[in-house]
């Protein structure tokens, strides 16, 4: 029998700003999920950079966060940066800190990006402080979080 | 024939916040040089009207997520002094120069590895330096790590910590919690640390035919400037907190949100590593006093472009610090003083990464703040930042635009702003004609 290969899941955002919220919640969501002892779940707000530690040994990760690009609400992109970088316009709009994109070249650098690396974006409708997560969002979840956890036993199987 | 241009930069990257660079020159002069700072301003002061005192630590560290630690401080400094309360001895005061030690590591080892040494070294950014200077790349997260661990171990949480109050804290660690927690990261990151002097120290420093017109830094003796002191500069400044208002004013300027701060009797300075290194590098430890030494600095160190030395000997100070304080640590019997509120004004100054954070708030018998006064460190310094640059482009006006535009954002670099804390970003425009 295989050893289980460490999986995990990390859904990236901010809840206190509406759909920036969506990726922590498709992750909690996964986590309430049967899941193997090898996939773990984080939620991770605030510095990009902080990603590294939590996939550091990982041998797949799925990362989920909200994006921004034009598409209609509760749209789900499906990008794979395991082998390039994520296309240019899947950046932060932030200074001080790295974004998702620059946080994944980074370990790449240092040769410690799991050999696995997918991120799902989720495309937000409103992101003002204190609002809840737009109905379109909630339901593009239900969907999400049933194939996070079969690409998460997948991969943690294979 | 003289030729004029006009160097822009949109939007200049490794800054907290957003703002615009803008230079004319005409012929081989400079003729105008704009900091323009357009984030808009976040009214702060105006919000914290009618809170309770105990709530200013926890609204004023939403200010910056860089620098929290910062904000709380000289939030409870200010309102402990309102109060009539000094906390300057004891594990409180300790564990408040512990964590604020921890947000020096966090920030320090950010702005010397991600956002400024890519400039020396001749990278756009971090992760194409970290390509080729893996290594280095390591020491820097790893700086930022420990820093990070230190102020969530005390604060609950690593930005926007929960745990500081006026008084203290809500909670404690425990000698044990603290050592196990940090004592192992501490020691690696003071051995980054040192590496992280030696490395800069080997950086190209450009020369500059400037130096700011006064350095004004927290100072106390014995003690290198954090969380307490009077406020002091190299030309005979040396007040209290309490009278920062009688000798500093901040004007509006047409082309930017954030307010200009000038000594009333004189005019520009600057705040931040230099400004402390130059008042108290006396006060400096002996690891932290040698390895500026083995680094080239002097006693006193005036060129903005060396800044990035200044801090990583600062880092080396913190880890020492911060080991110490462990060292030496003994739980208050209760973790934070109770403090009754009384009509009265009170003044916090400390030291934020990039300079010093001034508070003032006015708050009436029930403790509900009735004015408040933030001065952050980029508000003091941008009048100095924008005669920094004036003399940078002077100096190098023969250089391309690319380059003249490189070497303008790393002289902005120096000084670290956070033009979100000053407003409460920063474009680029070179114009030459």
């Amino acid at each position: 029998m295989n050893i289980p290969r460490n999986v995990v899941v990390i859904g990236i955002g901010n809840q206190l700003r509406g759909d920036d919220g969506a990726g922590l919640e498709a992750a909690r969501r996964v986590r309430d999920c049967e899941l193997s002892t090898s996939i773990t779940v984080h939620l991770h707000e605030g510095d990009a950079v902080g990603l590294l530690s939590l996939w550091d040994k990982a041998d797949a990760a799925l990362l989920i966060d909200a994006v921004r690009s034009g598409a209609p609400p509760g749209t789900i992109h499906r990008l794979d940066a395991s082998h390039a970088p994520l296309p240019s316009p899947v950046r932060q709009a932030s200074s001080h800190t790295l974004g998702i994109a620059e946080a994944i070249e980074l370990a790449r650098a240092l040769g410690t990006l799991p050999p696995t690396i997918r991120v799902y974006g989720i495309e937000g409708g409103r992101f003002e402080a204190g609002a809840e997560l737009t109905i379109r969002i909630a339901s593009a979840l239900d969907t999400l979080v049933r194939e996070l956890r079969v690409e998460a036993l997948r991969l943690s199987a294979a | 024939m003289s030729t004029s241009r006009v160097i822009l930069t949109e939007a200049l990257a490794r800054v907290e916040g957003e703002g615009g660079m803008h230079v004319e020159i005409e012929g081989h002069e400079v003729r105008d040089v704009k900091v323009r700072i357009y984030e808009p301003p976040r009214f702060f002061e105006a919000l914290l009207r009618g809170r309770a005192f105990t709530e200013a630590p926890d609204i004023t560290s939403r200010i910056c997520g860089i620098c929290p630690i910062a904000y709380q401080m000289s939030a409870v400094r200010a309102m402990e002094d309102a109060c009539g309360v000094t906390i300057d001895s004891g594990p409180i005061r300790d564990l408040r120069r512990l964590i604020y030690c921890g947000e020096w590591i966090e920030s320090l080892g950010l702005h010397v590895y991600l956002l400024h040494a890519p400039d020396f070294l001749g990278y756009p950014g971090f992760v194409e330096m970290a390509r080729e200077h893996p290594d280095a790349a390591r020491h820097g997260l790893e700086l930022k790590k420990t820093g990070n661990t230190i102020v969530t171990a005390l604060g609950g949480r690593e930005i926007h910590p929960v745990n500081i109050r006026v008084g203290g804290f809500s909670r404690v660690p425990t000698r044990a919690e603290l050592r196990r927690k940090l004592y192992e990261p501490l020691a690696r990151a003071r051995e980054h640390a040192v590496a992280t002097v030696r490395w800069t120290s080997e950086f190209t420093i450009p020369d500059l035919d400037w130096e700011p017109a006064e350095f004004v830094a927290l100072a106390e003796p014995d003690r290198y400037p954090i969380d307490v002191g009077r406020i002091v500069s190299d030309q005979g400044l040396d007040i209290a907190p309490a009278e920062f208002n009688a000798h500093v004013v901040e004007e509006q300027v047409p082309h930017s949100n954030a307010l200009h701060a000038r000594i009333r009797e004189r005019g520009s300075y600057l705040t931040g590593p230099l400004a402390r290194y130059n008042t108290s590098s006396d006060c400096l430890w002996p690891l932290a006093r040698s390895t500026a030494r083995e680094a080239g600095l002097g006693r006193l160190c005036s060129n903005p472009f060396q800044s990035v030395i200044v801090r990583a000997v600062e880092l080396v100070q913190a880890c020492d610090e911060a080991l110490s304080i462990i060292d030496g640590y003994e739980p208050p019997d209760r973790p934070a003083v109770e403090i009754q509120p009384r009509r009265a004004v009170g003044h916090g100054a400390t030291e934020a990464p990039r300079g010093m954070l001034y508070h003032r708030y006015g708050i009436d018998d029930d403790g509900i703040i009735l004015d408040a006064r933030i001065v952050p460190p980029t508000s003091q310094n941008l009048r100095s930042i924008e005669e920094d640059l004036r003399a940078v482009v002077a100096r190098n006006i023969t250089l391309p635009d690319e380059a003249l535009r490189n070497r303008c954002e790393q002289a902005i670099r120096n000084h670290d702003p956070c033009i979100s804390c000053a407003t409460h970003f920063l474009e680029l425009t070179v114009d030459r004609r």
